[in-house]
C-alpha cells in the first residue's frame, strides 16, 4: 500500500464506512417541527435535517440526504453526539466539531471523542465542503 | 477492436503532463471532456509568443504590432479553414463557448424575442446552453421550451416537428452530449428547423475535440466551441455566425477595437468580426488555438476518432463487468464518454477513491442539472477519453473500479 492509499483507507475509515452504511437518526422525524435544508451547488448534494423543536429548545433531530459517504457520515456522527447530549450545549459542540474539521489547532486542547474520524478529512481539502455541510445547515442561530 | 493504425505511444510523447505522476502513480487523466490536455506544440507557441511576439493588435505601426496582427487574423482564417466557414469575417473569438452562447442570446433578446415567442433547446443541454436563454426569455416574455429525451439517452425526435413550430424564434441544441456522450442527428434537425424558417445554433464544445466540424455541411445559422476542449488554452472559444445573421445582431459589447468613429453625439461600429471584440483581445489565448488546430490538422483524425471509439468499447464492456455499475446513456452514436454510477457509492467516492490510484475522472452534475433529475439522480461519475488515451487506461480504470467495490462493500 501506497502513501496515497493510506491516507484513503484513513479517510474511509471503519468509523465513516459505518456510518455511512448505517447512518444513525437516518430518515423523518414522524412529529418533526421544522426543517433545515442544505445544498452544496457545486456537486448537486442535498441534506434535510428534520427537528423537533418544543419552546425553543431542539428535542430530536433526524435527516435524510442524497449525498457522498463523507457528507452522510459527518451529518450521522453530529447527530449521534448531539442527541446523546439532548442537544445541550449545542452551540458548542457545534464549534468544536466545525473546528475540529478544519485543523483549529485552538480547540485542540479539549477534543470531542465522538467527532476524532472527521479529521481525516482535512488532508483531502477538496472534500471539506461533503463534511461541512451537514455543520452548515445544522448552524446553531 | 482495438485500432492498431493509431500510435499512442508517439502522440503521448507530445503531451506533457501525460508523463507525470500523481501521488506516486502514473496520472490516468479520463476528464477529458472537462478539458482536454495541451500538446507541446501549444505550450511552446505561448512562451513564444510571451517571450519573443507581444504586441497589442489592430492599432500598431511598429513591427510588432503588425507581425501580430497577421498572426492573430491568421488564426481566424484557420479556425474558418477548420468549420468548413468560406468567409473568416464569420469567426468572432470569444472567451469560450459560454460566451459565445451568451452574445447569441443576448443579440437575441435585443432584436428578435417577444411575448409569445419560443426559445427551442433540448433536456440535455449544458447548463451555458439554457441558462443565457432563460434569461432571454426572463428578459423578453418569451417562452422556453424542450426537447424531451428519451431513456437511452437519445432526443425524442417525434416528438420535435410539434415543437418546432411559427413561434419558434431559435433552436439551441447540443451536438454532442458532455454527460452521456450522445451524439445527436443535428443535420437531421437543422434541416427540420430550417425547413420551417427557424435559425439553429450548434453548441459544438464536445465535437469538436473528436473531429472536425463542418458547417457548411451542418447547414447551422451559429456554431460555438471552446478552445480549451480543443487542446488549445482557456479563455478563448469561438463563435461562427452566418454573415446575415451577424449583420443582423447588435454588439455585444462596447469598448474599443469595436467601432468606426466615436462622438459623444454618437458612435458607429465597425463591421464583421471587429463589431463583436471589443477591447484587446485574449491574443494568447487565440496564438495558442491556432497552434492547437495546427497541431490537429498534423493528425490522422479518422484513425484517432476510430482509436477514441474502440477505447468507448473497451471502457463500457470492462465496467459493464463490475458489480453494481450502470452505465447512462446508450444512444446508437456515442463520443468516447461514459458515464456511470456504483450502486451504494456516490459519485464523489469513486473519484476520490479513483484519484488514489492516479485516476482522475468527473464526479458531479457535470452542468446538465435537468438532464441528471431526468434519470433520477443528482450526480454522476464519468470517465471521457481523448486520442492519447490508452486500452492500458482503460484496463486501470476497470481495475480500480473492481478493488472499489469490494473497498465499500
Amino acid at each position: 500500500m501506497n502513501d496515497e492509499h493510506a491516507v484513503l483507507h484513513e479517510l474511509y475509515q471503519a468509523t465513516i464506512l459505518e456510518h455511512n452504511k448505517t447512518p444513525r437518526h437516518y430518515g423523518i422525524l414522524p412529529d418533526y417541527t421544522e426543517v433545515k435544508e442544505g445544498y452544496n451547488p457545486l456537486c448537486g448534494d442535498k441534506i434535510t435535517f428534520y427537528l423537533k423543536r418544543s419552546e425553543g429548545k431542539i428535542e430530536a433531530a433526524s435527516f435524510e440526504c442524497a449525498a457522498c459517504a463523507i457528507c452522510k457520515a459527518s451529518a450521522s456522527i453530529l447527530l449521534e453526539k448531539a442527541m446523546q447530549d439532548e442537544f445541550r450545549n449545542f452551540e458548542v459542540l457545534h464549534a468544536k466539531g466545525l473546528a475540529h474539521l478544519e485543523g483549529d489547532s485552538g480547540q485542540a486542547d479539549h477534543p470531542i471523542d465522538a467527532f476524532a474520524a472527521l479529521g481525516a478529512i482535512r488532508a483531502f481539502p477538496s472534500r471539506l465542503n461533503c463534511a461541512r455541510l451537514p455543520w452548515d445547515t445544522l448552524k446553531p442561530q | 477492436m482495438l485500432d492498431t493504425r493509431f500510435d499512442t505511444e508517439n502522440i503521448r510523447a507530445d503531451f506533457p503532463i501525460l508523463h507525470r505522476e500523481v501521488g506516486g502513480r502514473p496520472l490516468t487523466y479520463l476528464d477529458n471532456a472537462a478539458t482536454a490536455q495541451k500538446p507541446k506544440a501549444v505550450i511552446e507557441a505561448l512562451e513564444r509568443y510571451y517571450a519573443f511576439e507581444n504586441a497589442n493588435i489592430h492599432r500598431g505601426v511598429h513591427y510588432l504590432s503588425e507581425h501580430l496582427t497577421d498572426a492573430y487574423e491568421g488564426v481566424r482564417q484557420k479556425v474558418a479553414d477548420h468549420l468548413g466557414a468560406k468567409d473568416a469575417a464569420e469567426v468572432i473569438f470569444t472567451r469560450g463557448a459560454t460566451e459565445s452562447i451568451n452574445l447569441i442570446a443576448e443579440g437575441f433578446t435585443k432584436t428578435c424575442l417577444g411575448p409569445g415567442d419560443e426559445i427551442l433547446i433540448t433536456h440535455m443541454e449544458h447548463h451555458a446552453n439554457i441558462v443565457p436563454w432563460q434569461m432571454a426569455a426572463e428578459r423578453t416574455g418569451a417562452e422556453l421550451k424542450v426537447v424531451p429525451v428519451l431513456p437511452d439517452g437519445s432526443l425524442d425526435m417525434e416528438a420535435l416537428p410539434t415543437l418546432l413550430n411559427e413561434r419558434t424564434r431559435i433552436f439551441a441544441f447540443v451536438h454532442t452530449s458532455n454527460t452521456l456522450g450522445t451524439i445527436n442527428p443535428a443535420k437531421e434537425m437543422i434541416a427540420m428547423a430550417h425547413a420551417k424558417g427557424i435559425p439553429v445554433l450548434l453548441d459544438g464544445a464536445q465535437l469538436v475535440p473528436h473531429a472536425a466540424a463542418d458547417v457548411a455541411d451542418l447547414g447551422c445559422d451559429f456554431f460555438v466551441f471552446s478552445g480549451h476542449k480543443l487542446f488549445g488554452p482557456t479563455g478563448i472559444g469561438v463563435l461562427w455566425g452566418k454573415r446575415e445573421w451577424l449583420e443582423r445582431l447588435p454588439p455585444y459589447q462596447g469598448g474599443g477595437d469595436m467601432i468606426e468613429v466615436v462622438d459623444f453625439e454618437g458612435t458607429t461600429y465597425k463591421g464583421l468580426p471587429g463589431k463583436f471584440e471589443a477591447g484587446t483581445p485574449h491574443i494568447a489565448g487565440v496564438i495558442g488555438l491556432g497552434a492547437a488546430i495546427d497541431y490537429l490538422n498534423g493528425l490522422d483524425r479518422a484513425a484517432a476518432l476510430a482509436h477514441e471509439q474502440s477505447l468507448l468499447e473497451a471502457a463500457t464492456a470492462a465496467l459493464a463487468e463490475v458489480p453494481g455499475l450502470q452505465i447512462f446513456g446508450s444512444a446508437p452514436q456515442k463520443a468516447s464518454v461514459l458515464s456511470f454510477l456504483v450502486e451504494g457509492v456516490h459519485p464523489h467516492d469513486i473519484g476520490t477513491f479513483l484519484n488514489a490510484d492516479g485516476i482522475a475522472i468527473r464526479a458531479g452534475h457535470h452542468c446538465t442539472q435537468p438532464l441528471l433529475k431526468y434519470f433520477g439522480h443528482a450526480a454522476t461519475a464519468r470517465a471521457s477519453f481523448a486520442f492519447y488515451n490508452t486500452l492500458e487506461e482503460v484496463e486501470r480504470l476497470s481495475a480500480a473500479l473492481h478493488k472499489l467495490r469490494r473497498f465499500f462493500d
